[in-house]
């Protein structure tokens, strides 16, 4: 936007220019017929122009368009340091409006990715607690799960080990003793087995087949 | 019991006469003994010229029972009790760790046939993973009287003992 003002500025000032230059010439090149016109309507005229072009001869033509020459390039030049003042000003101001435009831009548009990113980082935190309380969450299942499961096998261990612990006790100490015992010393306590379940065997005897 | 009121009441067994083989094993010698002495009297010899051999069994029994088993009557007896005592007599099968020594039979045989019947037949059994004790099979019925059952038993005791260990 700020590239098109420039250009229209610049092309405005050109064209001004270049009509107030051409404004110079036509009148310059007007000037001379009308004379000419004079000239043709009467002698006195004529003597007069005479005078005329005496006194405004070559010389004093040449002067007077020597002057007219400086003068515009005086008026040239003058336009020349307003125009190029102007453009320095108007360059100036260019630049401080682009600045500032392009600053508020930038600002802007930095603001914008930063809430973007800053968006981006909320979400990505969001996200990141959600999988973490779900890890949480997974991990404290698991972890129940996996308690429950080693509580559960610890009492089968048990049960089991107190189920079999006893045949294995028995087993031992059957498997040390072997004969050690004599079947002698076993005598007494063998009988008083026998003792004690004497009637039973007694009337299994005496009521059996 | 029906079947000793029939049996000879002044006969009894001897304590080496353990088991139904034993029986069998004597019924065997009376019964050779009765043949050779039959032999004997029919051939007209005297009975003292050639006695047969007893076994120890028989003497047993002849010695116990105060026997003449010259007289054939006492011979029958005797042939009579013992059959009947190889067909009615209570059989008791009891097996040991080891094998019991004869020392250890005679006694167990003094107690059965004081407490359980005069009559009563052992079968001797061997059961080397009871530890020690015997297992008493009777007619119809089944005694365990092992270590093992013992420990089997008291396996509360033992789980208590071990828990209060574990406690500790």
């Amino acid at each position: 936007m700020t590239i098109w003002w420039l250009f229209l500025l610049l092309g405005t000032i050109g064209a001004t220019g270049i009509a107030f230059i051409w404004l110079i010439v036509k009148i310059g090149s007007t000037s001379q017929p009308a004379k000419k016109a004079k000239n043709a309507a009467g002698t006195i005229q004529e003597a007069a122009d005479a005078d005329v072009e005496h006194i405004f001869n070559e010389d004093f033509r040449e002067e007077l368009r020597n002057r007219g020459r400086l003068h515009f390039e005086k008026i040239i030049g003058e336009n020349a340091m307003f125009l190029q003042q102007d453009l320095r000003l108007t360059t100036s101001q260019l630049n401080e409006y682009m600045k500032t435009e392009i600053s508020s831009k930038l600002k802007e548009e930095f603001k914008k990715y930063e809430e973007s990113i800053m968006d981006a980082k909320q979400m990505a935190i969001e996200s990141i607690q959600k999988t973490n309380a779900a890890i949480d969450e997974q991990r404290a299942l698991l972890g129940q799960a996996v308690q429950k499961e080693i509580v559960a096998e610890k009492q089968q261990l048990v049960q089991r080990f107190e189920q079999n612990m006893t045949d294995i006790v028995n087993h031992y100490v059957i498997a040390a003793i072997g004969n050690q015992i004599d079947l002698n010393d076993q005598l007494e306590y063998i009988l008083a087995d026998l003792e004690a379940n004497k009637a039973a065997m007694i009337e299994d005897i005496t009521n059996g087949a | 019991m029906a079947h000793e009121a029939d049996a000879p009441a002044q006969l009894q067994l001897p304590l080496l006469v353990v088991s139904p083989v034993d029986v069998g094993r004597l019924i065997r010698d009376v019964e050779a003994l009765d043949n050779q002495l039959m032999q004997f009297d029919l051939k007209g010899q005297t009975h003292e010229a050639k006695m047969p051999k007893t076994s120890l069994l028989l003497e047993a029994i002849i010695d116990s029972n105060k026997l003449d088993l010259l007289v054939p009557a006492q011979r029958k007896q005797l042939l009579d009790f013992l059959a009947q005592i190889r067909a009615h007599a209570p059989v008791l099968h009891i097996s040991f760790s080891a094998d019991p020594a004869a020392s250890f039979i005679e006694k167990l045989m003094t107690w059965l046939r004081q407490e359980i019947s005069p009559q009563v037949l052992l079968t001797v059994g061997l059961q080397p993973n009871i530890g020690a004790g015997c297992l008493v099979r009777s007619t119809n019925k089944f005694y365990d009287f092992s270590l093992r059952q013992n420990f089997t038993k008291n396996r509360e005791l033992l789980m208590a003992s071990f828990k209060e260990v574990v406690k500790t």
